[in-house]
């Protein structure tokens, strides 16, 4: 399942429902990304994260797919959100659902590299008196 | 860059990524008059 939203997500509640509908899954690993207070030794108060929506869809089904061809994997979550986020807001969750540990944190960490990566995001941080457009920082 | 003027100094850089379609190109191909095509700056999502 893959979401773009601007709303906060309930990381437990998110992987619950997707988890009761398959009683095969053994493993899921999630990843949590957080807005955190200081960047380059920067205080960053928040940022606004701008997301080029339609290719976001299209770039998260194609490592979705790629995931599923690498890993046996039985279902996906991408939670990507964007616009005005706090300190201590959540950014995005990613979650993947196998039998086994190691298809769920391979899978986990290969979706979250593509996503630091190629997902068309751009934050511009926020810090007390500028503001700053991050380039990719792995 | 003919008609944008201001895109000159950033593809000097050689950082902007140019996508058609919502696909990543990252040679010359051929447009179609359809094509959906964006140019931008290093991502930083995630």
């Amino acid at each position: 399942m893959i979401k773009i939203q601007k709303e906060n997500f309930n990381v437990e509640r998110e992987i619950s429902s997707i988890k009761k509908i398959h009683s095969n899954v053994g493993a899921v690993t999630s990843f949590t990304g957080y807005v955190r207070d200081n960047n380059n030794n920067i205080n960053v108060e928040s940022i606004n994260l701008e997301v080029y929506e339609k290719m976001a869809y299209k770039q998260f089904e194609k490592i979705i797919e790629q995931a599923k061809n690498k890993w046996s994997l039985i279902d996906t979550l991408i939670i990507h959100r964007y616009g005005n986020l706090k300190v201590n807001d959540k950014i995005v969750l990613v979650a993947s659902f196998s039998s086994h540990r190691k298809d769920s944190f391979e899978a986990c960490n290969f979706i979250m590299d593509y996503l630091k990566k190629d997902a068309p995001f751009w934050k511009n941080e926020f810090y007390d008196k500028k503001n700053e457009w991050l380039s990719n920082t792995n | 860059l003919n008609k944008y003027r201001d895109l000159q100094k950033h593809f000097d850089q050689g950082i902007l990524r140019f996508a058609v379609n919502q696909e990543y190109v990252v040679e010359n191909i051929d447009l179609n008059e359809d094509d959906e095509i964006a140019v931008f700056p290093p991502v930083s999502g995630g």
